[in-house]
């Protein structure tokens, strides 16, 4: 196994590494400076490799994540998605088929069905072979969580609605438990194409969204179960959540989920201070910085972060949240050197 | 009838509830600018202070501007009848690109709660459209909201679409969303950002009142 490899997954298995490893969610970053559309990209197998080799190779990553939207697993489930030319694909707000109704519709969705899940994973195949050949780790990104999956197909502001009233709590439940079902699987799909590990968003559960009682109430069990059920058939994985989830760290590392990927909303000495030693934080330099900001403010707010966990380990250096197209080429590298520097 | 009492039940979240108290008020002949200012107002108003704190969430929001909505319409025709206007016009949406409705729509319910009238271009909004509603409608503010790094940069493209057309002076571009920030704010030359709903409700209040904000 190459050195890298092996330095981030030590790194991810929380051990003080001898260099920070740096890792970019920045495949739409990646897609512009290859010089395809986002529909070229989320169609074509081959453009998703090439776009994520050439910019793991130009910036000198230590990681290739692989992410296409946020309505890959919404898609394969019926949901109405828009593709954009140029942007990533998203569902839409309002979605056609009723909370009640959505627990037995999911039970015959077949993902490998998808022709967007079978191309998403026949670039991961690729990204795997090369990644071994050239000494990358390969995070092969799941798409949602359950809960974030859920608030997809019920449609968002429905479900968020449907959240405080006891009436519906039954259908909030069962619904739950198929999107965790669909969750699982798409994990299964994504580490049998041999990644290193698999990632799942679901930001929807995090304070800039719901209060930590409701959290507590239908997604904390759910992350807990995961966590338990990726473990038992051996996938590394991490948990992604942008958003504040500053009330609810104390939880978070009660799910027993390795690792979660957490934005600059979220405040990273007391990520430290709570969770240090329990999961690995994957995080937290502002997005927005990468393009508005000089280089010296992204190297210092990089560098602030890697002074935390310097030495003691727990950190996989990262934006925590996808790096916009207009990011800056300078920021970036800017960013990679502060992991290199500290 | 105790208007505190609609103010209460639109902060719990119970729509059918402040409809039929919004027309009890009407029927005992309570004026509906009173209706709308002490009862919908104040409870959206409350509940935005609560969000702001922290105190209150996106689901206990989302609630709440449901009730005030089954509320307004209730009360829109004698508000109409009584010639109460609304104290500016404000036009909003999701830049293009951007799909997210969620942010918006607690904006928008937060600045009807502050007597705003609200132009709703709704999601995937291109400039163009910006341009074409605040020349159609006068509006005096642009609020342009973006959940995702993705889409933030557009929001710069609305503030040069409004200078190309000569409309610039006459507007005030406010932006908000998960990814902006002050700095943001000032690159893309639009004039106020703010962190939540609520005080996005409180500035374009203050502009439209010739206040500063």
């Amino acid at each position: 196994m190459g050195e890298r490899i092996e330095l981030v997954k030590r790194a991810f298995a929380g051990e003080a590494v001898e260099r920070i490893p740096v890792m970019a969610h920045n495949f739409m970053m990646a897609v512009k400076e290859a010089g395809l559309t986002h529909r070229e990209f989320r169609e074509n197998p081959d453009a998703m490799f090439r776009a994520m080799t050439e910019a793991t190779i130009k910036y000198d990553l230590d990681c290739v994540l692989l992410d296409v939207d946020t309505a890959l697993l919404a898609s394969a489930c019926g949901a109405d998605v828009t593709y954009p030319d140029d942007m990533a694909a998203v569902a839409k707000s309002e979605q056609p088929v009723p909370l009640d109704e959505l627990p037995d519709k999911l039970e015959s969705v077949d993902l490998l069905a998808s022709p967007r899940i079978q191309r998403y994973l026949e670039a991961a195949r690729r990204l795997v072979e090369w990644g071994e050949a050239n000494d990358r780790f390969i995070r092969i990104n799941a798409d949602q969580g359950p809960f974030s999956l859920a608030c997809i197909l019920a449609g968002m502001d429905e479900f968020l609605m449907d959240l405080l009233d006891e009436d519906y709590e039954e259908d909030i439940n069962r619904l739950l438990d198929a999107t965790y079902k669909v969750s699982l699987r798409m994990h299964e799909l994504c580490f049998a194409t041999g990644a290193h590990m698999t990632s799942y968003g679901n930001s929807s559960e995090g304070c800039s969204v719901i209060s930590p009682a409701m959290f507590r109430q239908f997604a904390k069990e759910r992350e807990t179960r995961l966590a338990a059920d990726l473990k038992a058939r051996g996938i590394p994985f991490l948990c992604h959540i942008c958003g504040d989830v500053n009330p609810i760290l104390a939880d978070l590392v009660e799910t027993g989920c390795p690792a979660y990927e957490l934005d600059w909303k979220t405040d990273a000495a007391r990520v430290f201070e709570i969770a240090h030693g329990k999961f690995t934080l994957s995080g937290n330099v502002d997005p927005a910085l990468f393009v508005i900001g000089s280089p010296d403010n992204v190297y210092a707010a990089a560098k602030k972060v890697c002074d935390l966990f310097r030495g003691k380990g727990g950190l996989v250096l990262c934006s925590g949240c996808a790096l916009g197209p207009q990011t800056r080429e300078e920021n970036l590298r800017a960013f990679v050197r502060a992991a290199r520097d500290a | 009838m105790d208007l505190a009492l609609i103010s209460e039940r639109l902060q719990a979240g119970k729509a059918k509830e402040v409809k039929a108290l919004v027309q009890q008020a009407l029927d005992e002949g309570v004026p509906a600018l009173a209706i709308l200012e002490q009862g919908l107002m104040a409870g959206m108003n409350a509940v935005g202070v609560r969000f702001k704190n922290g105190e209150a969430y996106v689901p206990e929001v989302l609630v709440a501007a449901r009730a005030m909505s089954k509320g307004a319409e209730v009360l829109k025709p004698q508000l109409a009848a009584d010639g109460v206007k609304a104290t500016g016009c404000v036009c909003l949406g999701s830049v293009k690109g951007d799909l997210h409705d969620v942010g918006k729509n607690i904006v928008k319910m937060m600045l009807e709660s502050k007597g705003l009238e609200v132009v709703d271009l709704g999601i995937d909004v291109p400039p163009e459209t910006f341009v074409q509603t605040v020349r159609e409608r006068h509006c005096q503010i642009v609020c342009c909201s973006a959940l995702l790094t993705t889409t933030m940069g557009v929001m710069g493209d609305v503030v040069k679409a409004l200078e190309a057309a000569g409309l610039r002076d006459q507007v005030k571009v406010m932006i908000g969303g998960a990814p902006v920030n002050e700095a943001f704010c000032k690159e893309i030359g639009a004039d106020f950002y703010t962190a939540d709903a609520a005080r996005c409700a409180e500035v374009a209040a203050a502009i439209c009142s010739g206040r500063q904000p």
